[in-house]
Order: C-alpha cells, then structure tokens, then sequence
C-alpha cells in the first residue's frame, strides 16, 4: 500500500516535469543580416496603423511605418524588434527564421505606468513593496463559476479555495490564504469591494481585477481583520468614448464524472447471506444512475458601458442558472451592477456604486451529520440502499431499505425533500474625491449593505423524517445590514529622487445581524410546506437574535521610494472593536517592508540581463477579530423545560474580561525577477506567519458545568513557499503563454492550552466516537487519529484480545501499538494528516491568428482523506449495500485478501484502512476559441466577436477512490479544523460549455 | 471655496470620531446576565427547571446513564455486538479511561450540577422572604445530592463543586475529595431538601420531603450505616399518608405510559415528554433535550407490533435472569418481552434472530420498548421520543430499605418481614383489585429466616421487583457482590477485578486538565 503511494507520487512527478518541458523556448538560429517586411495594424480593427516606430532593441537603428502601415527593416535572427506607437501597447517580436512580420497593436488600457491596487489606494507596480498578487478578470470568468470565489481557485499561489460541498450548485467556498491561521475563529481573508470592507463579490464578469494581500505589509492597513490575508476587487468601471455593449453568454451540460462499483442487486442478495436468510427482492437498481442526471448552467451577462471626459458608467446584467446533477438542486443568480464616476469640477470627483443581487439555492439533502435511522442523504442512501428493491413497492410507495438502519431511498429524496433558501444583497458605495492640491487628496465613502435571506425546509410524510413528525416544516429569516464609512487623506510627492505616497485615514463601521426562525410539525397535510406553519399542530419552540458590533480605527500607511532603487512601506492601524472584552477593546498593528530594485543599479543596467529584479522583505502584526459579538460576556441560556410553560436556564458562558484579537506576526521575503525582456517572470516569496492568542474554544474541566469557552491561548504557525512564474513562450503570429503557479504551506500547532484536543468529524450514526481527530502541539490542524489495519486474520494467528475487537479467522486484524497484548483505545496514533504538501496549477494560453486555446490544470499532492463512504461499504457488517471489494471478502475459500469476512457484528472503525492519498491533478479547463476578424464582422455592425468551446473537470488523475478528491465533510461549520474528510459529498461534475461573446 | 471644505470635513470627522468613541461598549439585547437575573425566589427557580431539563438529556437520564447502569449489572448485558464499542466495554469489565459513556454523562451531570448551583448562588443575593427562598433552592440541593450521589457511587472520590465556578481557574484548580466528604455533602443537602421540600410536589418529577427522606435513606443503606437508613425508611413510611405514598394496586400500571399522572408509588421519576419536539435539532437545548432512549436501546430488532417501528436490540437481558425467574410471578411477565410480530406472525424469543441477525435469541426487556408501544402514546420513531416516566425511587424500594436496614440493627424481625411481604402482596395480585383471583406467587417469606437469608431474601426481592431499573448495579457495588454475580455460578459471566472494576474510569479528559485529580485505580 505505503510502496502504491510511493509509486503514485513518481508518477505525479513524471507529470509535472513533462508539464514544465513544456516551457521550452523557441529554438535559435542563424545570424545573417536580412530584409524584415511587414504591416503593423490595430489590433481592435485591423487597419494599417502609420507612424508606428519598429526600431531593433539595443540599437539606434529604427524606421517608421508609411501610411498604410507597412515597414522595412534590415535585422538578424537574434535581433529583437521593438515597436511602439502613442495609446498603443508596444510589443517585442524576435525576428528568427521570419522575413515577413505582421503584428497587431493592442490599445493600452492604462495609459500610464501600470498600478497595483492596494489598501486604500494603488501604487506602481514598481514601488510595491509587499507580497500582493494580482488575477485577471479573463481567469476568474474562464469557465462558468457560480461566484468569483470559485473562478479564483488556483489562480493565486498561496491560495487554498476549497467548496463546503462538493460541486453542490449554490454551496459556500472556504478560502485560506498562507493556511488557515486559526482553528475556532474565521481563517477566511478580508473582502474589499471598491473599497468597501466586507462587501459581497460580484459575479466574476462584472471584476476588473483581484487582488490578494498576503504579507504583513500590505495586510497590516486592515489592522484586526488582516492576518487571514485580504482580497481586493476592482469592479469593472465605464471608459470615455463611444458606448460599447457587450453580451457574453455560455451554455454548459454537466455531469457526475464517476461512479462508484457497487454490488448489482443478485450479488447484494448473495452478500447478505452471509449474514443472515435473505431473499433476493427481485429488482436490480443502479441508484447512482436513478439519482445523477444531466445538469447544466447557463450564464448571460449583458454590460453597457462608456462615458464622456467627465462621467463614466458602467451598468450590467448578469444571470446565471444552474441545475444541479442531482434532481431538484440547483442555484440561479440575477445581479444588477452599476458604477458611476463623475468629474464635479476640476478639484471634485464623485461616484456610486450599486450592486443588486438574488441568489435561490434548492438544496437536497447530502453531507448528512447523521445518516441513522430515517436521516440519510441522498448520495449516501444512493451507495447503502438495496440494489434489489425498486423505486415503488406493489403499493406505489416508495420503498425503504430492509438492512441496516431504516432509510428513505434516494429517488424519495430527491423528489420530496424540499430546501430553498433565498439571499438577496443590495450594496451601495458612494464616494466623494477632492483633489486639494495636486500632492493632496482627500476622499470620503459611505458603503451600505444589506443581505436579507431567507430559507425554508419541508419534511413530507412520505419520507421517513416527515413521516415520525407528522410532516415538519421550519423557516428561517436572517438580515445582515453594514454601513461603513472611510475617510482618507492621500499625499503623493514625487521628485526624480524622491517618490511618496502617504496615506491617513478614519473608518467606522457598525454591523448587525437579525435572525428568526420558526418550525413546526404535525402538519395537516403534504401540500403545505414552510408557507403553511400554521397547518402544524404542534408548532417548536421559535427563536430570534439580534447581534451587532462596531468597529473604528485610524490607520497610515507611507510608501516612499528613493532614487527607483529602495522602496519603503511603514503602515500602522489602530483598532478598536466592540465584540472584545472591556479591557482589551483596542489595539494597534503595525508594520515595515523594504525592498531594493536591483535592477536600478547600475552595475545590473551593463548587464542587461534583466527586465525586472526586485528583492522585498517585510514584517508586521494584524490581527482576527473573527468572532460572534457577545463572548467575553458572563451569560445564561435558555434551555427547554421539562413543565410546560415554563422557562429554564443553564450556565451559557462565564465572563472573560480579557479577550481579544489573535495576533499574526508575519515575515515575508520575495523576489521577483524578469529575463528575456521581461518575458519570463519569476515571483517567489517564503513567508512564516505565527498567530498567538488564538481565539481558541478552549474546553474546560467539566467539573465547571460548562464544557467551554472562548480564550486567547494556543497558537498555530503557518510558513511554506510560493512561486509564480509567468513566460511569454512564443511570440508573434504563433502566441503561448504559460502561467505557473506552486504554493507549499505547513501548518503547525505550536502551542495549546492543554496540549491535547479530540473532537470528532464524522457522521454520527457510525458512532466513531468525538476523538478521530485531534489538535496537538507539534502537528498540523486536523490530523486523523485511530488503529493500523493490519489486513485480515488468518486461522493460526495470534489473536489479540479486546474488547469489541474479533479474534477469529478472516476477522480485523489491527495493531497493538502499546504492545500490552491487548486492543483498546490506547492502540491508536496519528494515521493521516488532511493537509496538501503542495499544490499547483499550470495555465497555457495559445493564440494562432484567431484561434485561442487554453489548458488549464490544477493539482495537488501529499494530503489525506478519509472517506467515511467507503468505511460504510466496506466493513461488511451487513448494515447497506457494499462496493464489489465484498466480491473478495475473505472466506474460507478465499484467504489471500484484506476485506474481512462477514460480520454483522463489527462496528466501523477509525482506522488507516479508510485514509485514502487524494493528490491529484486535474485539468480543470480547456477552452478553444475562435474570434471572427473585424472585417468579417463590420458588416453586420459588430464591435467584436467571439465564439468558444469548453470542458471542465474533462481528466482527473488520482488514486482517491471516492467520487472526487476535491470534497469536504463538516468544512461548512468549522472550516479549520474538520479537514479532509468525505461522507455523501456532492462531487465536482464534468461540463461541457459552449459560449459566445458579442461587443455591439 | 477649497479651504472651507477642508474645514467643514475636519469638523464632521471629528464629530463622527467622538460619536463612535461611545459606541464600542457592547448593548446586548436578548443576554441572560447571571448577575442582573436573580431579584425574585421564583427567579431561582429558572436556574432549578434548567437542571430538571438536562436531568432528561439524552447523555444523561435520556439514554447514557440508565444505559451504563443496566449494562454492568448483571441482569443484562449487550445483545447485537456491532453497537458502539463503549457499550461493550461497560458490559465487559473493560472499560477504557476514555469510554464513550461516562464521556457524556460526566459532562452532562456537572452541567446540572453548575445549573442548579447557580441557583444556590443566587439565592444568597435575592430579596425576598427566606422561607420561599429556600423551598426553591431546596429542590436545587435535592438535585445536586442525586447527581453526587450517582457519581460517588460510579467513580468514588470526586472534586466536590459545592459552591457556583464564575472563573475556569477556579475549575482547574480544584481538589479532589474523599468519598466520606462527598457522602457528607450529599446528606447535608438531602437533610436541607427534606427540612424546606413541601410534603407533596405539584409533580413526582420534583422532589417532595418524602423524596429527600427516602434518598437519605438510600445514602444510608449504601454507606451502612443501618439505624439511620431505617430511620429514614420509616420516617416516610409513617408519613406515607401525608405524602401520599402507597404501592400501585397493579404493578404492570406502573410502566404504563398511557396512565395520566404518576403513580402514588413514585417517590421520584424522570418523566419525558413524547413526540414534545424535544428532538427537534433547533429546539431548545439542542437535538437531544429531554430525548429518553431507553425503549429503542432495549427493543427488538425488526419487530413489527408497534406504530412506531422496531427497537435496536442493544441492551439484553441475560438469558438466566429468565430462566431462573419463577414463571409463576406475574412480574416476569411484565418485565419480559417474548414475543414479537414478524411478516405479520407472531414469532418466540427464540426465532428473534430470523429476524434480524443482530436480534439474539432471548426474552428481551419489556418495561420500556413494549410499555410504550402497547400504551400507543406518542413515541417518535422506534420509541425514541416517549411519554415514559422512569422511576428512580419507588414506594416498593423505601419498603425493602426498612426491611434490609432492620434486618442489619435488629435481625429478621416481623416487622421487616412485613416490609417484603407488603411489596410481594402486591405482586401477587393481577390486573384487578379482585383479591380472589390473585395469584399464589409469590408466597409471603417464611419466619425463622437467619439474619443472612433474609438479607439475601432482600437483595433478591430487589433485584426482581426493581429489575432493569437502573439499580441492580448499585447494589452490587454497595455490597461487593461482584465475583459472585459475574461468576461461574452468576447470572452473567465477565471478567471482574474487584480491585478495579467497581469503579468506573472519571472523565479522562477531566483528569488530564486538573492537575489535582487522579484517575481511578486501573484505568
């Protein structure tokens, strides 16, 4: 098994180098001086473009295209042509074997020195000083994505996004930047929207660029809600010029992408006699087939966009639809999305932002916390359900399973279960910009936002659940409302010398969240659902919360270069937050970096060797405040009461007058390096992060009748390594990029409170107990504890004794690590770690005249899964239906195996038998392109046009051999901590897109 | 122009800084404060109803404790071996320090204990008369001395948590005491329960001073210290009357869900409500509030008699605790479940595991799973949200505690010997109150017993007449019984180590956290 893994490793390998041979740049040949010929055009319609200066690299030597755009030019092979012409980008072609050049000048979007955004501001890319990367709005919206979020996964080196289920259409993205710096409190990064904190993202065609702060330095402007890294988005905004409609709109079909083997209804019949006297029920079903369905997305999205000197606008429509492969899940999308920019006067600048969006998700129910008597999910029931029972029983009902515990089948759920939950954002940002001086800038903001969402269930009698309550039905309301407002003053100062950039500011923002939710049961009857509660005889207790919280700072950030050479950033906030305890409200964050551009200096400029040489290194503090309002307070909690109608209490929290922020120090050193002209592009960065105070949910001594609370102990390391390498392979008529992009993170409990932590994750009717995980000094978060399987029992061995453990011939054979000659719970150790050694992902990007393809692929490796799935289909206990290992179980007859015999009376248990290796590599996208030539379309009045094919998730390597590798088990409530682990996951799905863009 | 507005926005930042500078305190809306609660007696009796509430939770009264309790006597043992391992070790004398039973009911019973403190701490701050005062927190000392009082029999020496932890150091720090202070705690509470308690609570779910009273009595017994636990026995029995204490006229009756109102036999019950929502996961509490098990766990598999599905085949009893039962007691018949309906025919105990093949071919346990489904009360599935009441002590146990506590100070006297003969009178008669047509069995015990028959008479009138009750155990423990009954010669073989095995192992985490706490011997 250990050597499978080994070998599958070397494979990966194999993989990858072949992925990096692929880098290879173009051969080099001759060096005889020749006559270049060529058109420079534009690249947006085609026209010859005069006056245009193709001049060779290095030289003096240069002409200028004639009217018509053409040029001659005397060069060598190795020579490089640089063309350049005003509000056009310029390019550099190699000349190579070629006599005849032709190229296209793209327009150029920033017409001045490109900026990165950063907190509060942008700066040139060449004065960053920090650890920022940057995604492009192409990548986010290269394949149909149901939030931005998911569109990013890969994207970014040192950055992890994972679905809470699976590809359940609607399901939430967790997202770690550097590792999850926390184990109770949130690790997911800080959103900025247009400046607005905490705002929602839009659709992904509506973002102009992502920015992701993961150092110190760049993340210390946010002070207390920086160290989990922050992502900034630039929506996308109006430019001057004439209106340009654009209407982009795709079609995919998917579908599940495996199938697991299970046994056919005669080989169940068979199986079960093993355990009992069983009657083949006659029928033959493939549940899996019954329940997985071809689904599909469609997603349109229509922008107007354009302006004149002085207002800009930007307006656009998006929807975007889903039906999930499993009947009756799916999620839709409307979003309106507005910006406005307008010029006041020369000195004022105002604009608004409004964002609109209703999302509706219907649910079915997977990824069940308990899959026991009458609690199944739909993929679960799919894999334990009698083959040989039908959809119907002779009475039209629907059937329910006779082994093992009593569970609805999975065509009932699907079809009777209802969950719909619908969330509708509305968001402003509103600003005022004055420009006092041409070194002074003062903006002010006020952000609204509001989510307002609604979800509502509906057990019938006709599955089991409904059938105990007579039919229960429960709805759920929750508004999330934050209003921020941010005043900065920007003061720039540039010389030749001397660069600066200094940012002051002010911000308050106050949130608060309502919350209601009623249920009740005993429902008259099937046609009610949640709109009817009334209909229920016996209505469940309600309950309702409002929670708020505040939060103000001051915060400065100084960015100042000197000579183009040394850059230095000083950033400071000050933070003070209402949801910490008295002592501790406020807090201050600050940090340093400095970098050197090397490349500057003049012993490198007589080398010219580089394009770009950069080194960076930073330091800082920020923190996580990441908690519910209300837990430093001293509290009692109502609990239900044994005489009706009355009220009672137990103990809910003690006060704990200290608690406050977790706090990240981070060190941060980078390089990044460009050659050839800049057309490789090398960043790295190795960083070390410690959070300390973790806002830990300690558990206590029980003994004080409470079993926990919320304290400032613990601490957790992050430190691992990023590379993204971007290179322009070919050039020219013939065009390959390649972006790659390697993240290795470790992650690390360095100290606890109590040195040890259990806690369990897995489904409850399994009874594996609350210690098959456990936290502790020295490990990674969410390592798995249990036995060593030892393979089966064979007669003649020595049996080891324990209780509950088999002592006889084709029986679990597992190890007695103590060597006390007996099997207990002290037999148990460390037997997975859920977290990748490292993950990558390699874009390349072709273009031939006008054709585009890209591939896009995604991997990573060394992280461990258990699949509770497989722990129910293979511990022949007779409790479901099995996968067709039960076709070698041992028996008598057939010894040389490792499936255990028959036994109705061996529970499931926590051993390395079910931790699975889920490396992987995936090709995530590949996508062929084809634009039609402006010529072509002119006469049918079109700016552009643009028509593609696509597939998703098309290959996927691995040896995990559950659904999917890329699934989650309990990541939606404690995302840090209960990692690796599949139950009923909703897999990621194959797709097919089809798609076309259209500029009017 | 320009110069203004610099003004105007300074002004009104400064404006908005000062604003939310008073705005960071918290202004919870809808957070109990222990410290603003309490002004009123009947303000303490929320703190009070918190503890009855989790008294039902499933990891405690609910399932884990009774569960644990019947497991390691010797009246029943596990039935389908694939249950959670747990279970079996508490069967098996095997029980490892981090057992998955007493992991839930530790926890959960200093819960309680922390609830109901709450309320003797708050006690001392309200106003109001100290009479009504104390009639609350009475109940709460009654609660704090049967959660001890169970501890200190399932684990011995204990850190003793007599007073309201605001502060975790508080916990961490905190010694363990002897089982002698513990005992001392729980009879000083008990002793302040019986002074305040009324003569009869407004429901058997509460404590009255007959409750108090009958539990020192109980206490008493266990620690041997006989004068006083026969004191105690007929204090409540000479006041049967003012309490209104007597036997059930049928003994089936008692188990019978369906019957409105306890039973004047019950001096205290855990009483669940059935199908009351309790298991609903947004419910109060959580999922499992006042979610009583104990049918499923004891029910046969597959059965098919009740509206609400089969039981779980989990706790059995042991075979011979049936076959040495005399058949002609009408209590077996209402302990014993031995038949059950599959593909619609009626089927013995012995073709159960035709059934279900982790059914096991024995009578199984009738007081709880076929109580509930006969009675035909709301239930939930498989019996899971009953309207059960579980006795915990019964008119028939302060009886047999006169009758053993007399025997140990003054021998088998007649007065003892009425004790048990009332209690098998009873137990003779069936159905009606018709004494005619009352069974023979079992016969009234003969005079001229010695002092050692009659106790063993006693301890065997215990075991049948509170058979899977929950107590068998402790009595076992509280006379060392222990190598006999899990003998050759017992009625359920294991391997016991009476330098171990009884006691139970304390929460290991606990011990792990408290530095001044040690595991028990073994573990």
């Amino acid at each position: 098994m250990r050597l499978k893994n080994r070998l599958s490793k070397v494979r990966y390998l194999a993989y990858a180098i072949f992925f990096f041979l692929c880098l290879n740049a173009q051969a080099q040949t001759s060096s005889e001086v020749k006559f270049i010929t060529g058109t420079i055009t534009a690249e947006d319609d085609k026209m010859g473009l005069p006056g245009v200066s193709v001049a060779i690299e290095g030289t003096t030597n240069g002409v200028i295209t004639k009217m018509d755009g053409s040029f001659t030019i005397e060069a060598k092979a190795e020579d490089i042509l640089l063309i350049s012409f005003i509000g056009y980008e310029s390019q550099r072609v190699t000349v190579g074997s070629r006599t005849v050049i032709n190229v296209a000048l793209p327009t150029h979007t920033e017409s001045l020195e490109e900026v990165v955004v950063v907190g509060y501001g942008a700066v040139r890319k060449s004065d960053v000083s920090g650890s920022v990367a940057s995604v492009k709005s192409e990548d986010l919206a290269a394949y149909p994505v149901s939030s931005a979020v998911e569109g990013l996964q890969g994207r970014a080196a040192g950055v992890q996004i994972s679905s809470a289920n699976g590809g359940q259409p609607g399901a939430g993205f967790n997202i770690k930047v550097r590792g999850g710096t926390s184990i109770n409190a949130s690790s997911n990064p800080l959103i900025v929207v247009d400046g607005f904190v905490g705002g929602e993202m839009p659709p992904a065609e509506d973002i102009a660029s992502m920015e992701i702060l993961k150092d110190a330095s760049s993340t210390a402007i946010y002070g207390s809600r920086g160290a989990n890294g922050v992502i900034l988005i630039t929506t996308k905004n109006g430019t001057s010029g004439e209106v340009k409609v654009d209407v982009n709109t795709s079609y995919t079909t998917q579908q599940a992408s495996n199938k697991l083997d299970l046994l056919n209804g005669q080989q169940f019949a068979s199986y079960m006699n093993d355990f009992q006297d069983y009657d083949y029920q006659g029928s033959n079903t493939d549940w899996q087939d019954e329940i997985f369905k071809t689904g599909g997305i469609s997603n349109t999205q229509v922008s107007v966009s354009g302006g004149s000197e002085n207002v800009k606008y930007y307006i656009s429509g998006t929807y975007f639809d889903q039906k999930g492969i499993l009947e009756s899940s799916g999620f839709k999308r409307y979003s309106i999305n507005s910006n406005v920019n307008v010029n006041l006067s020369s000195w004022v600048k105002a604009g608004v932002s409004v964002y609109a969006r209703r999302g509706t998700t219907n649910g079915v129910n997977t990824q069940e916390t308990s899959g026991g008597s009458g609690n199944a999910g739909v993929i679960s029931s799919a894999f334990r359900f009698n083959p040989d029972l039908g959809i119907y029983d002779a009475n039209g009902n629907y059937t329910v399973s006779t082994v093992g515990d009593e569970i609805d089948n999975p065509v009932a759920m699907t079809k009777e279960y209802t969950r719909e939950k619908v969330t509708d954002r509305l968001q402003s940002n509103t600003y005022l910009d004055f420009k006092f001086a041409h070194w002074l800038n003062f903006k002010t903001t006020l952000g609204l936002g509001v989510t307002n969402s609604r979800e509502g269930e509906f057990w019938p009698t006709t599955l089991i659940k409904g059938e105990n309550a007579n039919g229960l039905a429960g709805i759920q309301n929750r508004k999330n409302s934050s209003v921020l407002t941010e005043n900065y003053f920007t003061i720039k100062k540039e010389t030749d010398k001397h660069r600066l950039n200094w940012v002051n500011g002010f911000s308050y923002q106050k949130e608060s969240e309502e919350f209601s939710s009623v249920s009740s049961q005993n429902m008259i009857s099937n046609s009610g659902s949640f709109w009817a509660l009334q209909q229920g005889g016996t209505p469940n207790t309600p309950s309702s919360a409002l929670t708020e919280s505040s939060i103000m700072s001051f915060y400065s950030r100084a960015n100042y270069t000197l000579n183009n050479k040394y850059i230095f950033t000083v950033t400071a906030r000050y933070d003070g937050a209402s949801n910490f305890a008295e002592n501790q409200k406020w807090a201050f964050f600050p940090s340093a970096a400095v970098a050197w551009d090397i490349n500057q200096e003049a012993f490198m400029q007589n080398l010219d060797k580089f394009s770009e040489f950069k080194l960076r290194a930073s330091y800082g503090i920020s923190g996580n405040q990441a908690i519910d309002p209300y837990q430093s307070l001293a509290r009692l909690d109502p609990t239900y009461s044994i005489d009706p109608g009355q009220n009672a209490l137990k103990i809910g929290n003690f006060a704990s007058p200290d608690l406050t922020w977790e706090t990240t120090s981070q060190v941060d050193i980078g390089v990044d390096v460009g050659i050839v002209n800049g057309r490789v592009t090398l960043s790295a960065d190795y960083y070390d992060k410690n959070t300390e105070d973790l806002l830990f949910f300690r558990q206590l001594p029980t003994v004080a009748g409470l079993k926990g609370q919320l304290q400032n102990v613990g601490s957790v390391n992050n430190s691992g390594f990023e590379i993204m390498l971007r290179t322009n392979n070919l050039v020219g008529e013939f065009e390959w990029d390649t972006e790659f992009v390697f993240s290795r993170n470790r992650n690390q409990v360095t100290s606890l409170p109590d040195s040890t932590e259990f806690y369990g994750n897995s489904p409850a009717h399994m009874l594996l107990g609350d210690d098959t995980q456990l936290l502790v000094e020295g490990q990674p978060v969410g390592v798995f504890y249990g036995y060593r399987y030892l393979g089966v029992y064979q007669e003649g061995d020595n049996f080891i004794e324990g209780s509950g453990f088999e002592n006889e011939a084709g029986g679990e054979r597992f190890a007695d690590l103590n060597g006390d000659g007996e099997l207990n719970a002290d037999d148990r150790e460390i037997i997975g770690d859920p977290n990748p050694d490292f993950t990558w992902s390699l874009n390349n990007s072709f273009r031939y005249k006008n054709f585009d393809l890209n591939l896009y692929i995604q991997g990573a490796h060394g992280q461990d899964m258990v699949s509770y799935t497989h722990m129910e289909l293979e511990t022949m206990s007779g409790k479901g239906n099995s996968t067709t290992a039960a076709l070698n179980r041992w028996t008598p007859e057939n010894r040389n195996t490792d499936i255990p015999r028959a036994n109705t009376a061996r529970p499931y248990r926590m051993s390395d038998r079910f931790i699975y290796d889920a490396s992987f590599i995936r090709l995530k996208n590949v996508a062929l392109g084809y634009t039609f030539p402006k010529t072509a379309i002119k006469k049918i009045k079109l700016r552009s046009l643009r028509v593609y094919a696509s597939a998703q998730n098309l290959l996927t390597f691995t040896d995990y051999p559950g659904l999917d590798p890329e699934v989650g088990y309990g990541s939606g409530s404690n995302s840090n901590r209960n990692l690796g682990a599949d139950y009923g996951s909703y897999p990621n799905v194959k797709g097919y897109t089809f798609g076309i863009n259209i500029g009017l | 122009m320009k110069n203004k507005f610099i003004y105007i926005i300074l002004l009104s930042l400064g404006v908005m800084m000062n604003y939310s500078c008073d705005n960071l305190e918290e202004k919870p809306v809808g957070v109990l404060s222990p410290g603003e609660l309490f002004n009123t007696p009947s303000d303490l009796m929320l703190s009070v109803n918190g503890g009855y509430s989790l008294l039902g939770h499933e990891a405690f009264w609910g399932r884990k404790l009774p569960l644990t309790l019947l497991l390691r006597g010797d009246m029943a043992t596990i039935g389908d071996m694939g249950t959670s391992s747990r279970r079996i070790e508490v069967d098996q004398m095997s029980m490892s320090a981090n057992n998955g039973m007493v992991s839930a009911f530790w926890p959960k019973g200093h819960e309680i204990i922390g609830a109901v403190n709450v309320a003797i701490e708050g006690a001392k701050i309200v106003n109001g008369d100290e009479e009504k005062v104390n009639e609350v927190v009475a109940e709460a000392y009654f609660l704090r001395a049967f959660i001890y009082y169970n501890f200190v029999r399932l684990f011995g020496a204990l850190p003793y948590v007599d007073e309201g932890i605001t502060n975790p150091d508080d916990a961490y720090n905190m010694q363990e005491v002897p089982e002698e202070v513990v005992y001392a705690g729980i009879i000083e509470d008990l002793e302040f329960a019986k002074q305040w308690l009324p003569d009869q609570p407004s429901m058997r779910s509460r404590p009255g001073k007959g409750t108090a009273a009958g539990f020192l009595a109980s206490v008493y017994l266990t620690v041997g210290e006989y004068e006083k636990a026969y004191q105690e026995a007929k204090y409540v029995i000479d006041n049967s009357g003012t309490f209104n204490y007597n036997l059930e006229g049928d003994f089936a009756a008692l188990f019978d869900p369906s019957i409105a109102g306890a039973s004047n036999e019950v001096l205290f019950e855990i009483d669940s409500k059935g199908g009351d929502g309790a298991g609903v996961p947004s419910s109060l509490g959580g999922g499992n509030a006042a979610t009583d098990f104990m049918a499923p766990v004891t029910g046969p598999r597959k059965d098919e008699r009740f509206s609400f599905n089969d039981g779980w085949s989990v706790a059995v009893p042991s075979l011979k605790v049936f076959e040495t039962w005399d058949e002609k007691d009408y209590r077996r018949s209402v302990s014993f479940d031995t038949t059950i309906m599959f593909k619609g025919e009626m089927i013995p105990f012995t073709d159960f595991p035709t059934a279900d093949t982790r059914n096991v071919a024995r009578p199984y346990i009738a007081k709880y799973f076929r109580a509930s489904g006969e009675a035909g009360t709301p239930a939930g599935r498989n019996g899971r949200d009953s309207e059960i009441d579980y006795p915990v002590m019964r008119y028939a146990e302060v009886l047999l505690i006169a009758a053993e506590a007399l025997n140990e100070t003054s021998g088998p006297t007649a007065e003892a010997q009425g004790y048990i003969n009332t209690v098998r009178e009873r137990a003779r008669r069936e159905l009606d109150t018709d004494g005619s047509n009352d069974s023979a069995y079992p016969v009234n015990i003969s005079g001229g017993l010695s002092q050692d028959d009659f106790r063993t008479a006693v301890l065997e009138e215990r075991r049948l007449e509170l058979a899977f009750e929950f107590g068998r155990w402790y009595d076992i423990k509280r006379l060392q019984l222990g190598p006999e009954a899990f003998g050759a010669n017992g009625l359920e073989q294991q391997a016991f180590d009476p330098s171990k095995d009884y006691l139970m192992p304390k929460y290991q985490q606990d011990v792990d956290r408290m530095p001044n706490i040690s595991q028990n011997q073994g573990y």
